[in-house]
C-alpha cells in the first residue's frame, strides 16, 4: 500500500496534476489583480466573488499557503522521480548498451539484409563497432550512438528543481531594498550599514522628447568600515557593489518647498511627488506634493496634463491638509505661492530624483545553472536520441542487420533501410 | 540609401510579400482540392520567393529603424510570419511534404495579415528594451512560434488524415498518421527547445533591467 501510495506520489501522472493545478493557480495570480483590499475587489467584481478571492487567497495567490504546499510537493514529486530512476538510469548507461544485451532482446527480424554491414554503420553515423562471437559461432558485430541521450529527461527533470530550489531559497535569503533621491543627497540603506550617495542623475532626452536613458553616478559607503566604492547605474546596465546589485528602477519629480512668514524663510523641504510636509510652526497643517508637469497644459477637459518632460512650463499640484483634512488644492504655475493666514508656501526647483533598488540574492548562479542544465537537456533528449545498430552473419555471407532506437522507431528503421539500399548501391557502383 | 527610403522600400516589398504569399496559398488549396501537381510545384517556388521577400522586407525595416526589427506589434507580426515561412520550408526541404502547405500558408497569411493592420512608425526604443537580450529572447520566440506553427498545421493533417480516402496521390503526398505524429512531434520539439532559450533569456534580460528574473 505504502509502495502503492510512494509510486503514484513519484509518478509522472501525479506530476500532471500538480502542474495542471499550478497552471490554474497561475492564471487566477495572473488576472486577478494582486495584493488589494476586500473594497477594490468588490468595487471590480462583486460582493461574493470578492470574498472568494480572499477567502482563498486568490488575492495573493504567489505568497499563500497552498500555492507554496503545492510547489512543495512538485519538488518532492521532482526528488523523488529523479531519485528512483538515477540507479537503473546510471546501470543502463554504464552497462545497458552491449551487444548481448541487444541479441538478448531481439527477435531476430532483421531491418535489412546487407553484404556490407561495414558501410551500413559508417553512413548512419555508428564509428565504433563491437565484435563479438556467439554461442553459435556467428559473428555479432555492434554498434551505439548517443547513449548520453538517455539522461535528457532525467536532466530536465534535476533543472526544474533546481529552478525551484534557486527560487525558493533565492525568496528567503533575499535582500532588497529601496533607496531615491536627487544628486546630491546621501541616503542610509535601511537595515543595512551602508549608505548611498546620489552624485549625478541624468535624463538623456532625444529631439523627440522620449528618454534615451536614466543614468544615475552613485557612491556606496559601508559606514562601519569606511570603504566606499562607486560607478553609474541605468537601465539594463545595473551596478553590483559589495556583493549587492543597484538597478536605476524608477524616477520622478522633486521639488523644494519653502515656508516663509513674515518674509522670512521658516522652513524648507525637498519633496518627491507624493511626499508630504508638516508646517512646524502650526503643527496640524500639512503640504502635499501631489505631482508634477514639467511642461504644463490642460486637457480638453480641464484635467493638468503635460506636453513634454522638458521644463517648459512647470506646475506643481499639491494638496493642502488640516487635521488629515484636505482644505485646499490647485495647480501652482508661474510665480504663483500659496498663501495661508501669515504663511506663504512656495514651489521652487523642480528636479528629477532617481529610485534605486537594491537586492543581494545569493542563489542567482543558481539559476544561471538551471538555464543551462535544462537547455542541454532538451538538446539530449530531443536531438541525441539512443540509436543501437548490429548486423548478424548468416551462413550464406550475408548480414542480418536490427537496430532499435529511444524514440522514433519508425523513423530510425526507414532509415536503416533507406541507407542500406543506397550502400548496397554504392558498392556495386564501385564493383562497376 | 536614407532611412526613409529603406523604409519606403519595406512597404512596397512587404505589400509584394503579402501578394506572393496570397498566390501560393491559392495554389496550394487548388493542389489539395484538384489532385494536381503542378500547382503545388509553382507554389513551392512561391514560398521560397515569397521568403525571400520577406527577407528583404525585414532587412529594409531593420536599416531603416537602425535596429533589429522586433520590437513592436507589427515587427514582431511580421517576423513572427516569416519565422513560419522558415519552419515550413525547412520541413518542406527535410520530409518533401507539399501539401502541408496548404494547412500552413492560411496561418502565415492570417498573420502577417495582422502585420499588415498595425502601426509601422517607427519609434525609438525605450531604455527598457534597449539591450542585446532583445535579439536573443525575440529571435528564439520567432523559431520557436514558427515551429509551433508549423506543428499546428501537421497536427490538423492528422485529425483529417483518416477523412481522406485512399489514394495515390494522399498516399504519395500526406504521410500516414504515424510520420505525421512524429512530424508534429520533431516540430514541437525544435520550437520547444527555443522557446525555453526565450524564457531563460527573458528572464535575464529582466533581471538587468528590472531586479526580478520574474515579475
Amino acid at each position: 500500500m505504502m509502495k502503492k501510495l510512494r509510486n503514484f506520489i513519484f509518478s509522472m501522472r501525479f506530476a500532471l496534476i500538480l502542474l495542471l493545478l499550478l497552471v490554474l493557480a497561475c492564471v487566477a495570480g495572473s488576472v486577478i489583480p494582486q495584493g488589494y483590499t476586500m473594497s477594490y475587489y468588490t468595487q471590480s467584481y462583486s460582493q461574493q466573488l470578492a470574498g472568494a478571492v480572499l477567502l482563498f487567497g486568490l488575492d495573493d495567490v504567489f505568497h499563500s499557503v497552498w500555492f507554496i504546499v503545492l510547489v512543495l510537493i512538485l519538488c518532492a514529486n521532482l526528488l523523488g522521480c529523479n531519485v528512483l530512476r538515477f540507479p537503473a538510469l546510471l546501470r543502463r548507461f554504464r552497462s545497458g548498451f552491449t551487444p548481448e544485451h541487444a541479441l538478448a532482446g531481439w527477435d531476430g527480424k532483421a531491418l535489412v539484409q546487407t553484404h556490407e554491414p561495414e558501410a551500413l554503420f559508417q553512413k548512419n553515423g555508428f564509428r565504433r563497432v563491437k565484435t563479438i562471437q556467439t554461442e553459435e559461432s556467428r559473428e555479432l558485430r555492434y554498434s551505439v550512438r548517443n547513449r548520453a541521450g538517455i539522461w535528457g529527461a532525467w536532466l530536465c527533470h534535476f533543472g526544474m528543481l533546481i529552478v525551484i530550489l534557486g527560487f525558493g531559497l533565492g525568496q528567503i535569503t533575499e535582500e532588497e531594498y529601496t533607496v531615491y533621491g536627487v544628486p546630491g543627497e546621501t541616503k542610509a540603506v535601511e537595515g543595512t550599514d551602508y549608505e548611498v550617495t546620489i552624485d549625478d542623475f541624468v535624463v538623456a532626452l532625444r529631439d523627440d522628447d522620449t528618454v534615451e536613458q536614466y543614468t544615475a553616478t552613485i557612491t556606496v559607503t559601508d559606514t562601519q568600515t569606511g570603504e566606499s566604492g562607486g560607478g553609474q547605474t541605468s537601465v539594463n546596465s545595473p551596478l553590483s557593489l559589495f556583493g549587492m546589485r543597484f538597478y536605476q528602477n524608477s524616477t520622478g519629480w522633486a521639488a523644494t518647498v519653502q515656508i516663509w512668514k513674515d518674509e522670512e524663510l521658516i522652513q524648507e523641504d525637498l519633496l518627491c511627488a507624493g511626499e508630504y510636509t508638516l508646517i512646524e510652526d502650526i503643527g496640524s497643517v500639512a503640504v502635499m506634493f501631489s505631482a508634477f508637469y514639467p511642461d504644463y497644459v490642460e486637457d480638453v477637459d480641464g484635467s493638468p496634463g503635460t506636453a513634454s518632460s522638458r521644463l517648459n512650463n512647470p506646475a506643481y499640484l499639491y494638496q493642502l491638509y488640516y487635521h488629515n483634512e484636505v482644505i485646499g488644492m490647485n495647480v501652482l504655475t508661474g510665480d504663483e505661492v500659496i498663501t495661508l493666514d501669515d504663511y506663504t508656501i512656495v514651489f521652487t526647483d523642480p528636479q528629477q530624483y532617481t529610485l534605486l533598488q537594491i537586492k543581494r540574492d545569493s542563489f542567482a548562479w543558481l539559476t544561471a545553472i538551471e538555464g543551462l542544465l535544462v537547455a542541454l537537456a532538451l538538446i539530449l533528449a530531443f536531438y541525441l536520441r539512443t540509436e543501437e545498430l548490429w548486423a548478424l552473419e548468416n551462413e550464406d555471407g550475408s548480414w542480418s542487420v536490427g537496430g532499435r532506437s529511444v524514440k522514433g522507431g519508425e523513423e530510425f528503421r526507414e532509415r536503416i533501410r533507406g541507407s542500406a539500399e543506397t550502400a548496397e548501391e554504392l558498392e556495386e557502383k564501385n564493383d562497376v | 540609401m536614407t532611412s526613409e527610403q529603406f523604409l519606403n522600400l519595406e512597404n512596397i516589398v512587404f505589400t509584394v510579400t503579402m501578394v506572393v504569399y496570397l498566390a501560393a496559398m491559392a495554389l496550394y488549396f487548388l493542389f489539395f482540392a484538384l489532385k494536381n501537381e503542378k500547382p503545388g510545384k509553382i507554389a513551392d517556388k512561391l514560398m521560397v520567393v515569397a521568403f525571400i521577400l520577406h527577407t528583404v522586407a525585414l532587412v529594409t525595416r531593420g536599416l531603416g529603424a537602425g535596429r533589429l526589427p522586433l520590437t513592436n506589434q507589427y515587427e514582431f507580426a511580421t517576423s513572427f510570419a516569416w519565422g513560419i515561412c522558415l519552419c515550413y520550408l525547412i520541413f518542406l526541404w527535410k520530409y518533401k511534404f507539399r501539401a502541408l502547405g496548404a494547412f500552413v500558408t492560411p496561418v502565415i497569411f492570417l498573420i502577417i495579415g495582422y502585420a499588415a493592420m498595425q502601426s509601422r512608425e517607427v519609434k525609438e526604443l525605450m531604455p527598457a528594451l534597449r539591450s542585446n537580450w532583445l535579439a536573443i529572447h525575440v529571435s528564439s520566440a520567432i523559431i520557436s512560434y514558427g515551429a509551433f506553427g508549423v506543428s499546428f498545421a501537421v497536427s490538423l493533417m492528422f485529425l483529417i488524415r483518416e477523412k481522406l480516402k485512399n489514394n495515390s496521390f494522399w498516399e504519395t503526398h500526406i504521410p500516414q498518421k504515424e510520420k505525421l505524429d512524429l512530424i508534429s512531434y520533431r516540430a514541437v520539439s525544435l520550437g520547444f527547445l527555443f522557446l525555453t532559450f526565450v524564457i531563460i533569456s527573458g528572464a535575464i534580460w529582466a533581471e538587468r533591467a528590472w531586479g526580478s528574473y520574474w515579475s
